[in-house]
């Protein structure tokens, strides 16, 4: 995962001495962290809550991550755990009424609505590539460390992915067809 | 997917930095407070004494490390039946904004409640003005949960049923009156003053929690509703506009602070560049994320406070920042202090009133 000098130098001074080391490292990812709570939750509050909450989690847990320099890889992990914890609570969610859906709480155009729904239905660890290699532009060497497994894995994953998103979108023609 | 991808990128092109440093921040505060939590639990199993000793030595010190925002005048101010609240000013960037509100009598006290399942919300105070409704609230959690947060708070406009959002949240931990664990929370939601100001809203909650001690199994409540009339007072005050026309230079750029908005419970601040729709996307993008403020000093009567930034986003001629205010102590003067990018130290201020 490429990272500079500086940030090198921030992230491997001896374990955070103390929160503002820890804060002020956060905030130099804080534009990629935001676009990738982005990206799986599509929601400007939802995101900065996700931001918070792996925020919180990586402070608590912060002294069982051994190689400092995977901390950005490991606090994107987090990340990704927090969206895919906020995406489980939607689906639990109960359906608005009526009255409400008359008055949508954010407006979703047409074919962002239509893009979410077809990514829906790519297999999770797929999409996770997908997300993090086409939203946030991410290598798929750094996606491998993310993800913790070996690029060749995540090639395969993106090549799979991106086929059961054809066949998706295929279907979703079809149907709109009809 | 990429076109899609590339409108989510344009989507946060207008996000603001303002908000998500203060999520980490905010998280930040979380995580220190859930880990004294942890930390507590596991002491529990020791001898008292160990306990004792092991509180002193490791959460004291951490409780003193803690970077306030509020100004210690807030903790030595009766908040009366809020008292509790001043849990949530440590950390909270709109400290200032309730500290204003509690001491010029700008709070409509609600105290409703509602449970389910053994979670329960209570709404406890409302502020508002055309610009915005602030909450302080608390929730509990039935036996063998620790409060995780309040998840989710959204708000709906009663007679027409319009929803007015989600809102912004900050919060925390504490003891109870009985000694039980309740979280006290703050919520805020901008309102748009073109519209009616909402009579009766329904604030809309959901609750997570932990199994006790632990940091796992989140669970969640059902949706808590609670309805509150709002005090016709708060629609009373309106929003004074002031044209500072102030400019300075970031790095070349011109840039005027064109419109301040001054209202009890925010202050809008509007940026315009020098001819905006000459500048490339490179170079807009340059500005915005050079202007950067530190806040407003306030100097009002009793005393001098600092309103920190809240939010901002870009707009077509520029970009706009809100922050927390202290409008109701009718400061004398306010002052905009703005980081210099790669200046150590060295601020921009400008005098807006």
């Amino acid at each position: 995962m490429t990272i500079t000098r500086v940030e090198m130098k921030r992230v491997t001074a001896a374990h955070f001495r103390d929160e503002a080391d820890f804060y002020e490292t956060i905030l130099v990812y804080r534009e990629q962290l935001y676009g990738i709570a982005y990206s799986y939750l599509r929601n400007r509050n939802d995101a900065l809550e996700a931001l918070q909450e792996m925020t919180c989690r990586a402070w608590i847990k912060r002294k069982t991550l051994k190689d400092q320099k995977a901390f950005k890889s490991w606090i994107i992990r987090i990340l990704i755990y927090v969206c895919i914890d906020e995406q489980r609570r939607r689906k639990r969610s109960v359906l608005l009424s009526d009255h409400q859906l008359e008055e949508p709480v954010t407006h979703i155009s047409h074919s962002k609505m239509e893009m979410l729904s077809v990514l829906e239905h790519v297999k999770p660890k797929y999409r996770h590539v997908l997300l993090l290699k086409y939203y946030n532009d991410m290598t798929l060497t750094d996606i491998a460390k993310v993800l913790n497994k070996p690029e060749g894995t995540v090639k395969t994953w993106q090549h799979k992915g991106l086929q059961q998103l054809r066949a998706v979108m295929k279907d979703w023609g079809d149907w709109s067809h009809e | 997917m990429l076109s899609d991808a590339d409108r989510m990128r344009r989507e946060q092109q207008i996000t603001d930095r303002a908000a998500q440093m203060q999520a980490i921040q905010r998280g930040l505060e979380r995580g220190k407070r859930k880990r004294k939590f942890n930390m507590f639990v596991m002491s529990t199993a020791m001898l008292l004494t160990a306990v004792v000793v092991f509180t002193s030595v490791f959460l004291f010190p951490s409780l003193q490390k803690m970077p306030p925002l509020a100004s210690p005048t807030i903790q030595h101010t009766d908040w009366g039946q809020l008292e509790q609240f001043k849990k949530i000013a440590a950390f909270d960037s709109e400290s200032e904004t309730i500290q204003s509100a509690i001491q010029r009598n700008y709070v409509q006290m609600v105290n409703k409640s509602a449970e389910k399942k053994g979670y329960k919300i209570t709404v406890n105070a409302v502020m508002a003005d055309e610009n915005k409704l602030l909450f302080l609230y608390t929730a509990t959690t039935g036996p063998h949960q620790d409060n995780y947060g309040v998840s989710s708070m959204r708000l709906m406009e009663v007679s027409t049923g319009r929803s007015l959002g989600s809102t912004s949240k900050a919060g925390g931990n504490g003891t109870g009156s009985n000694g039980n664990r309740v979280w006290y929370g703050r919520g805020s939601l901008e309102l748009d003053r073109n519209l009616p100001f909402p009579e009766q809203v329904e604030v809309d909650f959901q609750i997570a929690s932990v199994d006790t001690g632990k940091l796992k199994n989140v669970r969640y409540s059902d949706r808590l509703k609670v309805k509150i009339p709002l005090d016709p007072k708060f629609k009373a005050y309106k929003t004074q506009t002031l044209y500072p026309n102030q400019s300075f230079l970031l790095d070349g750029q011109k840039v005027t602070i064109s419109q301040v908005e001054l209202s009890p419970l925010m202050i809008r601040t509007k940026f315009t560049y020098d001819s905006p729709k000459k500048l490339d996307i490179k170079t807009r993008r340059a500005i915005d994320h050079k202007l950067l403020p530190e806040g407003i000093l306030s100097q009002a009567k009793e005393r001098t406070v600092m309103l920190y930034a809240l939010s901002g986003r870009g707009t077509g001629a520029g970009y706009e920042y809100i922050f927390s205010s202290n409008v109701l102590d009718e400061p004398q003067s306010l002052v905009m202090r703005l980081y210099r990018k790669n200046h150590n130290g060295e601020f921009i201020t400008v005098n807006i009133k």
